[in-house]
């Protein structure tokens, strides 16, 4: 009788045994896919990110084409971004608050392709783990020589 | 059965008690804890949706949107709270505390002071009621003060619950959480069903005047800002998100200020003149913070300042000299 309590127990110890160890099986295959999907998921709110920045930066007051207040889009001032370069670089915590860890500058294309200016760039620690640059074509004016150039905003923001 | 054999099979009964206590046991914190992250996902997607409507209202002003709302959402002028999960937030924004209702309704305007220095982004609720008191006599005497009245009426967005009744009619309770009475010019006895709160609006300029809440005497300066007291909690939401707009405005007018700088080189007399003095206003506005709106000087100096540079700015165009803004 003893002995057969004995095996009745070790059966139900047995079967608990394989019946956690499937579920530890499960709970680890569940936790691969989760990491997986949240890898893709990261990446995918990078690019997001990167395309956010750039369309706050490109609607910046600081640096937005302007005439009596009727907005150009998709077009940036020569002599604002001049100006907005320093007040960034004095002002670097409140425009962190828009555009993250990341950087963001123009470069002329078409007549002159000599214009290029680093307008953001925070990265205080220097390291990133993953990061996402995007280019948007703008017009660039000058509004001193009244000129339009061709142009590209290039925005990089890091993780 | 023999005593022993008893105490086994009693023994096995527990054993089996506390095996199935522990598997139902571990189901149950699974099902609990899959309940919570799906709650923080909803609430997750949810602020992720303000995001994107933060930014979008940075980008396009003017039209108000509406979207439906999952969970209430409790704001504070430094965060936004969706269930357990909050958002630190930076920009001007002008809301009740608690937005419930179905659906969201977001608005936002350019704040120009006298150029483009931020968007005002104000937010509510369907179930917000917003009620607009006019003076029957002086709406009937005065042509500028209906027009007053029917401008600032006719540009809040229609998807908002909004009214616009005499002081002669009385205000009815709609059961809404929430009713803003905005009184222009005028007085009456308010009602005391819940969740009512009043502000008046003095004068009759949509430009400036000034606005009375919470005790306070404020001066305005354009429409969004009056707006801004309409949408806003109470007097300490209203200057928190107004500090914001000014901190945003320095740094616009910095920016102007170096441009400035930059054209005074360009060799044309009229257009030094203007380049010289618009200097002058410019500083003005630099100056200008939240206790600016609270002084009656200094707000009359803020605006004459706004207006000195808007002529520079027209007279500069009229010249075909580079423009301020």
């Amino acid at each position: 009788m003893k002995k057969k309590a004995q095996a009745g127990m070790f059966e139900i110890i047995v079967v608990l045994f394989v019946f956690f160890l499937l579920i530890g099986f499960g709970l680890i295959f569940y936790a691969g896919m989760q990491k997986r999907s949240s890898t893709e998921d990261s990446k995918r709110v990078l690019e997001l990110r990167a395309v956010r920045v750039a369309q706050i930066a490109s609607t910046l007051p600081e640096l937005q084409c302007s005439l009596d207040n009727a907005v150009r889009e998709n077009c940036i001032e020569v002599e604002k971004a001049m100006a907005a370069k320093d007040v960034i670089e004095k002002n670097i915590a409140d425009y962190y608050d828009m555009f993250g860890y990341g950087k963001i500058s123009i470069k002329g294309i078409y007549p002159d392709s000599s214009l290029s200016m680093l307008l953001y760039d925070f990265n205080p620690s220097r390291q990133t783990y993953d990061t996402t640059a995007i280019q948007i074509p703008i017009s660039l004016y000058d509004s001193v020589k009244k000129q339009n150039y061709f142009g590209v905003l290039n925005v990089e923001v890091y993780s | 059965m023999n005593r022993k054999a008893m105490a086994e099979e009693q023994f096995r009964w527990i054993f089996i008690l506390v095996a199935g206590a522990l598997i139902l046991g571990f189901f149950t914190s699974i099902v609990i804890k899959q309940k919570q992250a799906q709650e923080d996902a909803i609430s997750a997607a949810e602020l992720q949706n303000m995001e994107f409507l933060m930014a979008n209202a940075k980008v396009a002003t003017g039209s108000a949107n509406e979207i439906e709302l999952a969970q209430d959402i409790n704001f504070d002028c430094n965060s936004i709270r969706i269930g357990r999960l909050s958002k630190q937030t930076k920009e001007p924004i002008f809301a009740p505390e608690l937005l419930k209702g179905r659906n969201l309704v977001t608005w936002s305007l350019d704040w120009n002071m006298p150029y483009r220095a931020t968007n005002l982004l104000f937010l509510t609720t369907d179930e917000a009621r917003y009620v607009f008191v006019y003076d029957e006599d002086k709406y009937a005497s005065s042509s500028s003060y209906q027009k007053f009245v029917d401008e600032l009426y006719s540009k809040f967005p229609d998807k908002m619950n909004k009214e616009k009744v005499s002081n002669k009619e009385s205000i009815s309770d709609k059961n809404n959480y929430k009713t803003r009475i905005v009184l222009l010019d005028a007085s009456i006895a308010l009602p005391t069903f819940k969740g009512v709160s009043s502000m008046t609006i003095k004068g009759t300029d949509l430009e400036k005047g000034e606005i009375q809440f919470g005790g306070q005497s404020y001066h305005y300066i354009g429409l969004p800002a009056l707006y801004a007291a309409i949408f806003s909690e109470d007097k300490e939401n209203y200057e928190c998100a107004m500090d914001k707009a000014f901190k945003k405005l320095k740094l616009a007018s910095s920016v102007y200020s170096e441009k400035i700088e930059e054209l005074g080189s360009i060799q044309v007399y009229e257009c030094q003149t203007h380049y010289t003095d618009s200097n002058v206003a410019i500083s003005t506005i630099l100056g200008a913070d939240v206790a600016t709106l609270k002084n009656d000087n200094w707000a009359t100096g803020l605006f004459g300042a706004i207006s000195a540079m808007k002529n520079y700015n027209n007279e500069l165009i009229k010249l075909s000299c580079p423009p301020i803004y």
